[in-house]
């Protein structure tokens, strides 16, 4: 099942006089479930695609297509508003909020989307905590935690609300190569499991190589789009 | 707690240097203001408290006739029914005593030199009920038999070399013009924070002035003493209400209520509060630049949280609402902590006071105050100095929080 379609997508950004276009013209369709990397070298537009996947930038010319729903028209509250339901994100810098308890952090989410009461959103939180491996660790604060660890965290709060697609910034570059693998099992797991979305932008191969789809942007344009068998 | 509060609240509590830096700038702000209203309130009530007890008391009244020509002192209008307006006032609300009084123009002399002086002729007994002139006066005063006595300003006599027991002479027209003059015995030198009562004035009995200047008994005016009232503001509208139903009662009297015997001294008081209100708005200032800063550092340092904030989807208004609390719990401690400072300070100088002249020596040529100056409680400085600073603590966080909120969230999420 299509979940997202992008039609024609092209964003020129404005630096200066000089006008630079980061996505030319761009098609792609993604369905639910995928495991999705988008490669490519530094400038050759992946942010660019992840924010505008993410509801975060919009395209200069184009169609989103999410779930069925044009994204084009949206305004900045809007997009704030679909963002809030349907999606993701994990970072690279795990961006954890400090002043918050892990189980807050996770709860994050759920708090900002105000559809479920205060002893439903900590259960689902500490559900949440024990499927990404940290139970008994709900009460700590990200300072106490390891990189990894802390990684795990914004997973769990990436996946609490059950979005529709959860999109990962770089989400293993601050690892080491063990914990960067523990971490990719986790999201496949949970995307086997729970048939959670994931798109991806990554340099690191060993991401690449647990990826069903890989896409390789360059200048702007995708210069390849392959698909594994299913593992 | 709400999530966005318990952010801003523990972020506050992170920064505990910087917090507590701004806060004390807001504290001592407020204490200080807090301070300084309560001992120029006191200092205020103080020189009113002087001019009251000393020279004006709390109603005046004299005739109209008299009011007309009252530079010249003239001994040609004096209150008839005297007798029913003291007792009329007597009955009044509020009112003490009244004390009648007589002046006029004289010369005094310690046979060598001259001065001129202007003659106030007193009912002791009645006087020192509205008057606290004796508390004033060094020497023994006037006695039971009052005929050759006189109590002169301490300028005058420095001036004239005379001290209490010494003769001295005075010259005046009597009330049907002819020149006198007499030899009296000085009862007392009277040294006040008023210096043209120190520098002019001298004190006669009726039972001296009857004989001196003819005066048969003669009152110019009646000085009116009220019960003290802590509020500056009820004191004067005591004041308006005997002034208007003398008026009303007596309408060939004229009285005068504090409010136009000390106009001059209270349009000064109200020039000082715009004084006081700069002071608190210039050093409120500065904590609100403060308070500026800090919530500024706090958005810069948290530009990356902002960024993850807003990508799942809270609104603007709610980061608004977040750097907000920030600025506003820090404005609370402040102005919490600065109220207890500022109500320690003010006990202080309630119950112990300030040795103006251990500190100033006498200054009653300037202020008509002296010796230890005491506070007053004003309960509405404090809460206008809170109230005030909890505003300028939230409007002073908008700036930074707008400027949180307005961030882009993909240049946020890329800022490190």
């Amino acid at each position: 099942m299509t979940i997202l379609t992008l039609k024609a997508i092209r964003k020129l950004y404005q630096k200066g006089e000089r006008s630079v276009e980061a996505l030319r013209g761009l098609d792609l369709t993604i369905d639910k479930g995928e495991f999705l990397a988008i490669v490519g070298p530094s400038g050759s537009g992946k942010t660019t695609l992840l924010n505008i996947v993410g509801c975060l930038d919009t395209p200069t010319t184009g169609t989103v297509l999410y779930d069925g729903t044009e994204l084009h028209d949206m305004t900045e509250r809007e997009l704030s508003e679909y963002r809030k339901e349907k999606i993701s994100f994990i970072f690279q810098s795990y961006n954890l909020i400090p002043v918050l308890t892990v189980r807050e952090n996770v709860e994050l989410p759920l708090v900002i989307e105000k559809k479920l009461g205060k002893a439903e959103m900590a259960s689902r939180a500490v559900d949440m905590i024990r499927a990404v491996g940290l139970a008994g660790m709900e009460d700590r604060y990200p300072r106490e935690l390891s990189g990894g660890q802390e990684q795990r965290v914004a997973i769990a709060r990436a996946l609490v609300k059950n979005p529709l697609v959860v999109l990962a910034d770089e989400p293993t570059a601050n690892l080491d190569s063990k914990m960067a693998e523990e971490i990719v099992a986790l999201m496949q797991e949970i995307n086997r499991t729970r048939e959670t979305t994931f798109i991806f932008s990554t340099h690191d191969a060993m991401v690449q190589g647990h990826a069903r789809r890989v896409i390789t942007l360059h200048d702007g344009s995708i210069r390849s789009d392959e698909r594994k068998a299913a593992e | 707690m709400n999530t966005i509060l318990t952010i801003a609240v523990r972020n506050v509590l992170r920064n505990k240097r910087r917090t507590v830096l701004t806060a004390i700038t807001m504290t001592a702000g407020i204490a200080f203001f807090i301070m300084l209203d309560s001992l120029f309130s006191g200092m205020d009530r103080g020189a009113i408290d002087n001019m009251v007890n000393l020279a004006l008391s709390s109603v005046k009244i004299t005739t109209r006739a008299y009011e007309a020509d009252h530079e010249a002192f003239p001994l040609d209008y004096g209150i008839n029914n005297l007798r029913d307006t003291e007792a009329f006032l007597l009955k009044q609300k509020r009112v003490k005593a009244v004390a009648p009084r007589t002046s006029f123009l004289a010369q005094l002399s310690n046979y060598e030199n001259s001065l001129p002086v202007l003659g106030i002729v007193v009912d002791p007994e009645k006087d020192k009920r509205v008057f606290t002139l004796a508390d004033y006066t060094k020497g023994p005063g006037f006695s039971s038999d009052s005929k050759r006595e006189i109590i002169l300003g301490s300028d005058l006599a420095k001036e004239l070399g005379v001290k209490p027991g010494d003769p001295i002479t005075l010259s005046a027209r009597s009330r049907f013009d002819a020149q006198n003059a007499d030899d009296f015995t000085v009862a007392g030198v009277v040294t006040t924070s008023d210096p043209t009562l120190n520098k002019s004035a001298v004190y006669i009995s009726f039972e001296a002035a009857n004989d001196f200047i003819d005066l048969g008994g003669l009152v110019t005016e009646l000085d009116v003493s009220l019960e003290r009232r802590t509020n500056l503001a009820d004191f004067v509208a005591d004041s308006r209400g005997v002034a208007l139903a003398v008026s009303t009662a007596f309408p060939e009297l004229y009285a005068q209520s504090f409010r136009e015997l000390g106009a001059g001294f209270l349009a000064l008081l109200k020039q000082k509060r715009s004084w006081s209100l700069m002071i608190i708005l210039i050093v409120l200032l500065i904590a609100a630049v403060g308070i500026v800063n800090t919530v500024l550092m706090s958005v810069y340092e948290r530009i990356r949280e902002v960024g993850v904030l807003r990508a799942f989807g809270l609104e603007k208004a709610e980061i608004v609402r977040m750097f907000l609390f920030e600025g506003t719990i820090i404005g609370l401690v402040g102005s919490i902590l600065g109220v207890i400072l500022g109500a320690l300070s003010v006990w202080y100088l309630t119950a112990v006071g300030y040795p103006v002249d251990k500190f100033f020596g006498n200054i009653s040529g300037g202020m008509p105050i002296w010796g230890t100056l005491y506070g007053e409680w004003n309960p509405g400085t404090m809460a206008f100095a809170f109230c005030f600073g909890v505003a300028t603590a939230v409007i002073a966080s908008i700036v930074p929080a707008r400027k949180a909120a307005g961030l882009e969230v993909t240049n946020a999420l890329r800022f490190v």
